[in-house]
């Protein structure tokens, strides 16, 4: 299933590439769960949140909202991984509300690489916090037909 | 079949990735200074620490703090390659808000300070003049040595205990003394009686052919499909289902029990090895007999289930003590010793009968990495039923000099540990074979274990034995080298298509394994949710590559996993019913960071919305998904399926149901006392069928991962309970 449950998405991205300009957008969708944790480390991961992504000519367009945070929300950041759940450099910086609730937003312009690693679910959002500045929540866009 | 030891190929778009990938890494290789600091603890926290360690802690995690199974090794290398870069405050924070595991921060403040220092000090930290406080952050690379303090390496003895320490610290124990179980009481009938109505010895014939109203041993059938053919529940009436009869289980320990009933009794086997003889129409108990080992340790391991034989009900015990009692009175007939004195050993499977053998196998093999003082590896064996002598044994770790040996980078053969055998065996009579799975090579990480990209036969496979002899048919090896808790020991679940007879079986990765059973060689195979640890399967061989991090890891880097060790697929196991080629599957959905035995930390997994339980049923002819699906508690039961087209499972958060068989639609549910846990089972007596099930604390990562991930869902500490459901009399007449 990891990558034959991405391949509807692989396979719009390849029309994608090969498309005019008045091809369809290609939607991803992303759940913002908390980072890995432990009870100990547990109160200060708390929060939730979901993010839309709208691929189109290259770029990403992100918006999405969160809520329920410990403390207040620093910094937000589109990552790159290869896969879900893995971890990787920093694509972009996003514009996020700086309390413990609010909206995500922001754009990207990709790389081939980049929408690769989009399409096999490898990109994600991680939103830092004031407790947590290595990451309080992330989420890895995924294709609809993926989840 | 022989599968070749290597690593294989990354696909060139892994590889191009991998150059991009940076894996979190919180701590690289610990470094542990030479002549470490004073530790930021007094030694009269060290000795309070120690009280309370053997109170609380030692039952899990050992006299000598090796840890075992889950429960992670707290003194040693392994302790200083995952905690040196982290801080006295990050152990104290962990330590106060999981354990322990029934009473999680009831210890107060103090207590788990003098823990934190206890433990500071078995790994080398010297004592200082400062106590240790919740807001000490000391780096733990800073102060401890990475070797085990002489006062604990040979294990905590009682005088260092403190009077306050109960007798059962001694590692020495009753018979031969497990260290952590407790003092061995000698088994003994507490509640005596007599099975009064006629009792038909069970043969040979009738566990071929097991009859339709009972349930003779753990998965109903040699060929483990835990499926009945009893139908008077069914999709039209199973909404009707009523409580008959309950009964409360033995407290502390864990509880994975299943069942079993023959001719109007069942027998329970409870956790801390006891066993029951009770009325299956009524309830009433018959007898008891405490066998042991353990005494209220709440780290006791699960029995999963008994055997029946003649007239006899078996038990192997969690000090892999083998016990055959007379099942009209529970009086002991025969005892034998399966792991030859070595009572560090364990067995949590149960026993199967075949051909007149009792057949087990063996757990808590080594987790250390520690040389073994005596040099003992895990083995599947069989004794006779009758008498207890054993006939054949099958070591499950390929030594020095023997085939496979050269699998283990050429370690020393006396830590090479792991690989148990802790889930019972499968037998087809046909081709006088039976089918065992292995556990992972221990300690659990690669880096750890110095095996490099050794595959350490014989973990993670499938063992096809002789049970005449033991002798090994052929083996095939699921998940060479595995690095990340990730086992493939559970059920052999045995199907035929035609002349194709095949062997299933499914592991934490949540992959699907297809064998032709005559030979091992690989069918197929199908990933049921989401992995990210092998990026191909090759579909010829079964062959698995690894992503590139894991095959480069390094001591003290975190390495993420999904499916986390929780599983993908845990000891709860699957259905299998006939007539629709349904194999019905408990999943669980998280994913974790895997720093070295039991450090951890677990996350949801990705593209779930948070939900941790997925059930799923794939038709096994041509590995196609029939349906599937998901909500927020894991399962923590094995899957029953009847010819009433239902199928039974229960989960974390107390929710017992029926599913149809061929939708995975909900018919019918009720919220029981605790979480569902264990072995469902269904029987009919007097023309009423009935469905048993248990609710049951303890276990492993399946305990584990939701008590973090599941926060909404509140449990009782106590709750083992046996429940008897069965239709209202008016529906079955």
């Amino acid at each position: 299933m990891t990558f034959k449950r991405w391949a509807p998405a692989m396979l719009a991205a390849g029309l994608f590439q090969f498309a005019p300009a008045f091809a369809a957008d290609t939607q991803f969708t992303a759940d913002l769960d908390p980072a890995p944790m432990t009870l100990a480390t547990r109160p200060d991961l708390t929060g939730e949140g979901t993010l839309n992504g709208t691929l189109n000519g290259g770029t990403l367009t992100i918006g999405g909202k969160f809520s329920g945070l410990a403390s207040a929300a620093t910094k937000a950041q589109l990552q790159l991984g290869t896969a879900p759940f893995l971890q990787g450099p920093v694509i972009a910086t996003l514009t996020i509300s700086q309390g413990t609730s609010g909206t995500i937003s922001g754009t990207a312009k990709l790389s081939r690489a980049q929408i690769d690693a989009l399409q096999k679910g490898g990109l994600y959002v991680e939103i830092d916090t004031v407790k947590v500045p290595d990451g309080t929540l992330r989420g890895w866009f995924l294709a609809p037909s993926a989840q | 079949m022989k599968r070749l030891q290597k690593e294989s190929v990354m696909p060139r778009v892994a590889r191009r990735f991998a150059l991009t990938v940076s894996v979190i890494a919180l701590g690289c290789t610990a470094t542990l200074a030479q002549t470490p600091a004073a530790g930021p603890f007094t030694q009269a926290q060290v000795d309070a620490g120690r009280t309370a360690y053997v109170a609380n802690c030692q039952s899990c995690h050992q006299a000598d703090l090796s840890g075992q199974q889950d429960a992670i090794q707290l003194a040693g290398k392994g302790f200083a390659d995952g905690w040196g870069t982290r801080t006295t405050a990050d152990l104290f924070n962990l330590i106060q808000a999981s354990m322990p595991p029934t009473g999680r921060g009831t210890l107060g403040a103090p207590t788990y300070a003098a823990l934190t220092a206890f433990i500071l000090h078995a790994n080398g930290a010297q004592t200082g003049t400062a106590e240790l406080t919740p807001a000490t952050n000391v780096r733990i690379g800073s102060i401890v040595t990475g070797t085990v303090s002489a006062d604990v390496a040979g294990g905590i003895r009682v005088a260092q205990a403190g009077a306050g320490a109960p007798a059962g610290g001694t590692p020495a124990a009753g018979r031969g003394g497990r260290p952590g179980v407790g003092p061995r009481v000698p088994p003994h009938i507490t509640v005596a009686g007599t099975v009064s109505t006629p009792y038909t010895p069970v043969t040979d014939a009738m566990l071929l052919n097991p009859p339709d109203d009972e349930w003779l041993m753990i998965r109903r059938n040699y060929a483990g499909w835990s499926h009945s053919p009893l139908k008077q529940i069914n999709t039209q009436n199973v909404n009707l289902l009523q409580l008959k009869w309950s009964w409360a289980m033995n407290e502390g320990g864990t509880n994975e029990q299943t069942p079993l009933v023959h001719d109007g009794i069942m027998f329970l086997g409870n956790s801390q090895d006891v066993v029951q003889a009770l009325d299956a129409r009524t309830g009433k108990l018959i007898w008891e007999n405490v066998v042991g080992p353990n005494t209220g340790a709440i780290g006791g391991s699960a029995n999963r289930t008994l055997a029946l034989y003649g007239n006899m009900v078996y038990l192997a015990a969690n000090d892999a003590m083998l016990y055959a009692l007379d099942i009209h009175t529970g009086k002991i007939v025969w005892q034998a010793d399966i792991s030859d004195g070595d009572r560090a050993r364990g067995e949590t499977g149960g026993p199967v009968i075949i051909k007149g053998k009792v057949v087990v196998g063996m757990t808590n093999c080594g987790p250390s990495g520690q040389p073994q003082p005596k040099e003992t590896h895990c083995y599947i064996s069989a004794y006779d039923a009758n008498t207890g002598k054993r006939d054949w044994k099958f070591q499950t770790v390929a030594l020095t000099g023997e085939p496979g040996g050269d699998t283990w980078n050429n370690i020393p053969d006396n830590v090479r540990q792991g690989t148990e055998s802790w889930i019972a065996g499968t037998y087809d009579p046909v081709l006088n074979t039976t089918y065992w799975g292995t556990a992972q090579a221990k300690p659990w990480r690669r880096d750890q274990r110095g095996t490099a990209a050794g595959s350490t036969l014989y973990s993670n496979s499938t063992l096809a034995l002789d049970p005449d002899s033991g002798q090994l048919k052929w083996y095939f090896q699921h998940i060479p080298g595995e690095s990340l808790d990730l086992d493939e020991v559970f059920e052999r679940v045995l199907i035929d298509h035609g002349d194709q007879k095949t062997v299933m079986t499914i592991g934490k990765s949540g992959i699907l394994w297809k064998l032709d059973r005559t030979n091992g060689k690989f069918l197929g195979a199908k990933e049921t949710l989401l992995q990210n640890v092998y990026t191909k399967i090759d579909p010829k061989t079964g062959m698995l590559t690894y992503r590139p991090d894991i095959v480069a890891q390094k001591v003290g880097q975190w390495i993420p996993s999904c499916p986390s060790p929780e599983g993908g697929h845990n000891w709860m196991p699957t259905s299998y019913d006939p007539a629709d080629d349904l194999l019905i599957i408990p999943l669980s959905q998280s994913c974790g960071m895997i720093l070295n035995n039991g450090s951890e930390t677990f996350s949801y997994m990705p593209g779930t919305h948070r939900n941790m339980g997925k059930l799923v049923a794939y038709h096994t002819s041509d590995m196609s998904l029939a349906w599937s699906f998901q909500q927020r508690a894991p399962f923590l039961t094995g899957v029953m399926s009847t010819d009433g087209g239902i199928a039974f499972v229960g989960d974390f958060d107390r929710v017992f149901k029926a599913v149809d068989e061929n939708t995975g639609k909900i018919l019918w549910s009720v919220q029981l006392g605790n979480t569902v846990q264990g072995h469902p089972t269904t029987f009919s007596l007097d023309g009423k069928q009935y469905v048993a099930i248990t609710t049951a604390m303890g276990g492993g990562s399946p305990e584990q991962k939701p008590r973090t991930l599941l926060p909404e869902s509140h449990r009782a500490d106590t709750g083992q309970q046996l429940y008897v459901f069965g239709l209202p009399d008016s529906a079955t007449r």
